[in-house]
């Protein structure tokens, strides 16, 4: 079960119709979605344009949702994921993180910066799907149902890739 | 909690710290603008943005859209059309030139026009067309009339209207003739329409020939258009006292050769003589066979008209002159160009199915691809 808080039906109703509760139920995930694309991406300028670039979407795509059962989350972090892929594919190579980019991570990190830093490399090397999984399991605390609901993966599988992603991940480290 | 655990819980704690509220600002101004934006069009659509139709298409796509389906459809629609063209069932054979009303049976019958008759002569055994090997009768046949010893040439025209193909009207005259002791010597027909058929039949069977004709016709009876009678008998006559003459002459210089004193060079002259005399008698039987068997059969050319069908096409048979004859060519005529017509309609409606339902299950797959892809993005 993730971490943080989910919209009910009623409120992703009220959002199709009202702009107010939209731009509360934005406000709800805004920070969910730029800690996962900047996660994903290592990259803040991007990072924010692929935020807003979700939530327009979202905005467009909202008359077509339909509660199935599954996290609101879910739905949007698809979004989002389609978004990065879209945009990376446009990139020919991984992005180099750079830590001097990212000032406020840096700026903040004074006393856990080598440990977590590690692990921000590390996961940055996997490729495009492991670090997806990673980053939604340990960054967002998603649970393996609603992962492979994101991932359009089965939750067995879901778990099968995650042990495989931290195999990976512990060689790098 | 392991290390790894650890450290991703600090960098989670990290991220969570990030400044993000500016970003958020300028995300929502974004976000009021097209919310207002996606209203204010469907204001002007006059429906409201929760029921805005949930697949909205760019014009461009929608167009790319129905150019495909045009392409697509006017493929189909010419692909049909090519085939309805060019592959027909063959409805109508070839005219052929040959006809083959055998001895043995029916045969195959060919189209020919009226218009450009081509007549088959009996004899001429170097042609194609020649239609009928006639046995003549025994020279004993008795040809004896109801006037004795006498001879006649006939010949009579008659005109019947069937309702039957001609085809098998021209089928049964043949069988019928046949029967009869007769023959079919020349036949010229135009399916649909009619035919004329020379025939000659024994005179003694004449009036048996007329009465299946009643049988046939639609109205029971025989339009005689012409009748000739000619006694021959004198040519007969003058052959048969010919070969008299010849049999005397020849039995003399046998009885002259048995008791007659004759040098060897007479004798073998005479012998000679006989001979020739024997052979030209030979000749002179053989011509009167001939000659009464030509002359005991009736010339019969019989015209046969198939009576106008108002589906078969053959319209221009309507009497025009009366106002009913005109009503009936006008409607025969435009049924049998839309029977025309329909049947390649018919037939490109047809291919236009087939070719449907073959590219039907390749269309939809890629629909789904497309509409797959459009999704994700």
């Amino acid at each position: 079960m993730s971490h943080y808080p989910e919209a009910s039906a009623e409120q992703i109703e009220a959002a199709k119709h009202s702009e107010e509760q939209y731009i509360e139920l934005y406000r709800m995930y805004v920070q969910r979605v730029h800690r996962f694309v900047l996660s994903r991406t290592g990259d803040v300028h991007l990072a924010e344009d692929i935020t807003q670039e979700t939530f327009v979407s979202m905005l467009r795509k909202l008359t077509t949702y339909t509660p199935t059962g599954a996290p609101f989350s879910s739905w949007l972090f698809q979004i989002a994921l389609n978004h990065i892929r879209m945009h990376m594919r446009k990139r020919s190579n991984q992005p180099n993180i750079d830590l001097e980019v990212i000032p406020e991570i840096t700026q903040s990190a004074q006393d856990h910066t080598a440990e977590w830093l590690d692990v921000w490399q590390a996961l940055h090397k996997l490729n495009d799907k492991d670090q997806e999984l990673l980053i939604m399991k340990y960054i967002d605390g998603m649970s393996n149902q609603e992962i492979a609901t994101v991932m359009q993966i089965s939750t067995n599988g879901c778990g099968v890739k995650l042990h495989r992603a931290l195999q990976r991940l512990q060689e790098y480290l | 909690m392991n290390n790894l655990d650890k450290q991703f819980n600090q960098m989670r704690a990290q991220l969570e710290q990030v400044d993000t509220s500016a970003m958020e600002q300028r995300i929502e101004q974004q976000l009021r603008q097209e919310w207002h934006l996606i209203n204010n069009s469907s204001q002007s659509m006059n429906t409201p943005m929760n029921t805005q139709p949930t697949n909205t298409t760019s014009p461009n796509r929608s167009l790319w859209t129905k150019l495909g389906y045009g392409f697509g459809g006017s493929a189909l629609a010419l692909l049909a059309l090519f085939t309805a063209v060019y592959v027909q069932p063959d409805a109508t054979p070839s005219p052929s030139t040959t006809t083959t009303l055998s001895t043995t049976g029916s045969g195959s019958l060919s189209v020919r026009d009226l218009e450009m008759p081509s007549t088959i002569s009996l004899g001429e055994e170097d042609s194609e067309m020649m239609i009928y090997d006639y046995d003549y009768p025994a020279e004993d046949r008795s040809y004896a009339d109801d006037e004795g010893n006498q001879y006649f040439d006939e010949s009579v025209s008659m005109t019947i209207q069937v309702k039957d193909n001609i085809l098998e009207i021209l089928e049964q005259i043949k069988t019928e003739s046949t029967n009869l002791s007769g023959y079919v010597t020349n036949v010229s027909y135009t399916e649909y329409s009619g035919g004329t058929v020379n025939l000659k039949l024994p005179s003694d069977t004449l009036t048996v020939f007329e009465s299946y004709l009643r049988e046939i016709d639609i109205n029971g009876e025989i339009d005689v258009t012409n009748y000739n009678i000619t006694n021959v008998s004198d040519e007969v006559v003058q052959l048969d006292q010919e070969i008299k003459q010849l049999q005397e002459t020849i039995e003399e210089n046998a009885q002259t050769l048995e008791t007659g004193e004759l040098t060897d060079e007479e004798r073998a002259a005479l012998k000679r003589s006989n001979e020739n005399l024997e052979e030209s008698m030979t000749d002179k039987q053989d011509e009167r066979t001939e000659t009464v068997a030509k002359y005991d059969l009736v010339d019969v050319t019989l015209y046969v008209r198939e009576e106008p069908s108002f589906w078969s096409g053959n319209y221009y048979q309507y009497d025009t002159s009366t106002f009913g004859g005109k009503i009936k060519y006008q409607a025969s005529k435009a049924v049998n160009s839309l029977i025309s017509t329909s049947g390649f309609l018919i037939r490109f409606v047809i291919w236009l199915g087939t070719y449907a339902v073959i590219i039907a299950p390749f269309w939809l797959v890629i629909r789904y691809f497309v509409r797959k892809r459009r999704a994700r993005t």
